[in-house]
């Protein structure tokens, strides 16, 4: 086995005898922790409740809250309704029912609407729906903050690229140039750009579809450690995977979504994979 | 990978640069004065035209229509000035046309979702319509010689900087300018990063029915008459004009200059076959096979 890293080949072996961590170790560059930051959740106030919503056919009366500082996982099949539950959060599809962010009414009827009362949504789909290919990095990164770098109407650019280039370090974007289009980025760098980007905004909630899904091992222990950052600072996370070690390892609470609806709530403690699976297939846990 | 990029982002001014040495070499008529002011008189309204049909094929759309508004628009200022209507206020009737058929454009594309192609079509089958409705398609003449001036020496040089530099600003220095490249980048990454898409094309189809008003008005002080059936194929030349300057009919990839640089290439090059008395006919071969190419380099770039 070879193996390449930024673009130069760092090692080669015989697969024989060759040891996990070492080929980790190999194509990070650094030790890698494969288990999960601890965490250390100090829930504050409920930031966004959500009560009855509904968007028939993908999901029916789903109602539950999180709190600032809190990563509450959505845990289901694949079509149990968790993206568009989500997507219903970030005003991207239409839904009845109740959702209130810290006490006020919050139905949105656009991305835009829920980014501006806080709320953001990182699609599941980076390539379809996410990064802007031909964009550079930096542009990426300001697209959904533009109107904080306005000076009387124009873009002071100087401003723009100072806040891209602070956000991408924040963010650990690893990339030659900022000026590079994103479309040439790996994976875990257009995820960790898409944080960037919703992150610039200062939402109180983020929902967070999929964050690590086609992200190499070292950019996915980058966006936990984000993660760990983030509500340390009090944001409120929803997290989608499908990933079931992941869920149960980064969430503080899990709700287990079946056939577009709720189907349990287990606090981190009490969430084995059994239980998980068990509410999310409707079968009785063996 | 560098080398590509960077190749066939220069390459209309690459070949703008080559076409003007080679024709000062071999055509004595074409580097002087005269000829310059008659290049720049001809290809200003295209460009002017071109400028705004950046925008919509930036966002991956087109608008057909601009060629019928500069017929509407010129012959409704035409008409205002033969009525007894003040210089500026006809020019304001002429641009205002531009502008109004634009936000009906960019009503329809973003409200019933058609594709840009079809709505502008038909809007261009409409507003011709409306423009041999008006005149009974016949010419309006006998205007004031107010209106003459405004096409002659330089005024359209520094009426097509402005438009160009305005375009520019709004490209490359707003965040509506950020908002058109996203649009036409990927859609739905635009909208979901916050980005009301519906409100940024509606903008852009303003811009191109704006820049084909202003475009309308010109034509009208150019012929010193108003005739419906001026701007016929316009449309055709701008997006001519925008495509082989560089930017994508993909969309979200492009720049303005790259259009200015791609109206006068190919003004120039019907000037250079003028000079060598090459047959119209075969001039429009020879810009359908440099329009060609461009669409080929654009595919190539991909």
């Amino acid at each position: 086995m070879t193996v390449l890293r930024d673009g130069t080949r760092v090692a080669g072996a015989p697969v024989a005898g060759l040891d996990r961590r070492q080929l980790i170790r190999w194509m990070v560059g650094r030790d890698v922790s494969e288990e999960f930051p601890p965490r250390a959740p100090k829930p504050g106030d409920i930031a966004l409740e959500v009560s009855h919503l509904s968007a028939p056919p993908r999901f029916h009366d789903v109602s539950f809250s999180v709190r600032a500082g809190e990563i509450v996982g959505l845990a289901g099949l694949v079509g149990a309704g968790r993206s568009s539950a989500g997507l219903a959060l970030a005003g991207a599809l239409k839904a009845e029912g109740v959702a209130a962010i810290g006490g006020s009414s919050a139905r949105f009827d656009s991305p835009a609407d829920a980014l501006k009362h806080g709320v953001a949504y990182l699609t599941e789909d980076r390539k379809g729906r996410g990064i802007l290919p031909l964009m550079s990095a930096a542009a990426n990164v300001t697209l959904a903050n533009l109107d904080a770098y306005r000076a009387g109407g124009l873009l002071n650019t100087a401003r723009e690229r100072a806040a891209a280039a602070t956000a991408a370090k924040d963010f650990i974007v690893k990339a030659a140039s900022l000026d590079q289009p994103a479309s040439t980025l790996s994976g875990g760098n257009q995820q960790k750009l898409l944080l960037a980007r919703f992150l610039l905004t200062k939402p109180r909630v983020v929902i967070l579809d999929e964050p690590t899904r086609g992200v190499d091992v070292g950019a996915r222990a980058d966006i936990y450690q984000l993660m760990n950052r983030l509500t340390d600072e009090g944001l409120a996370v929803i997290m989608i995977s499908s990933d079931l070690t992941e869920l149960l390892g980064m969430s503080d609470r899990v709700i287990v979504m079946r056939d577009g609806r709720v189907t349990g709530e287990l606090p981190r403690g009490a969430a084995t994979p059994e239980k998980v699976m068990a509410l999310a297939t409707g079968e009785a846990a063996a | 990978m560098k080398i590509r990029r960077a190749l066939s982002e220069y390459a209309i001014f690459i070949a703008l640069a080559v076409e003007f040495i080679v024709l000062a070499i071999a055509a004595p008529a074409f580097f002087t004065p005269d000829n310059f002011a008659n290049v720049l008189r001809q290809n200003a309204f295209p460009a002017i035209i071109a400028a705004g049909m950046t925008f919509a094929i930036l966002t991956g759309g087109i608008d057909l229509s601009v060629g019928s508004v500069v017929g509407l628009s010129g012959v409704l200022t035409a008409d205002a000035l033969v009525h007894g209507y003040s210089l500026p206020l006809a020019i304001v009737i002429g641009i205002a046309t531009g502008v109004l058929i634009g936000l009906v454009n960019g009503l329809v594309v973003t409200a019933i979702r058609v594709p840009p192609f079809i709505v502008t079509l038909a809007m261009m089958l409409v507003v011709r319509g409306a423009a041999f409705k008006y005149t009974d398609a016949r010419t309006i003449s006998g205007l004031p010689p107010g209106i003459a001036p405004l096409s002659q020496g330089w005024s359209m040089a520094v009426i097509m900087a402005v438009v160009f530099v305005a375009a520019w600003v709004l490209l490359m220095r707003t965040p509506f300018g950020r908002h058109v490249y996203a649009t036409g980048g990927n859609r739905e990454a635009a909208w979901l990063s916050g980005i009301r898409v519906n409100r940024v094309l509606v903008k852009v189809y303003v811009l191109c029915g704006l820049s084909a008003g202003i475009a309308g008005v010109l034509v009208a002080s150019r012929l010193n008459a108003g005739y419906p059936r001026a701007g016929e194929l316009y449309e055709l030349d701008a997006v001519a004009a925008v495509v082989v300057g560089g930017t994508s009919l993909f969309g979200g990839r492009g720049s303005i200059w790259g259009t200015l640089a791609g109206a006068f290439f190919i003004g120039i090059l019907n000037n250079g076959l003028n000079l060598f008395n090459v047959s119209p006919y075969d001039q429009m071969i020879a810009k359908g096979a440099v329009l060609l190419a461009a669409a080929a380099l654009d595919r190539w770039r991909q």
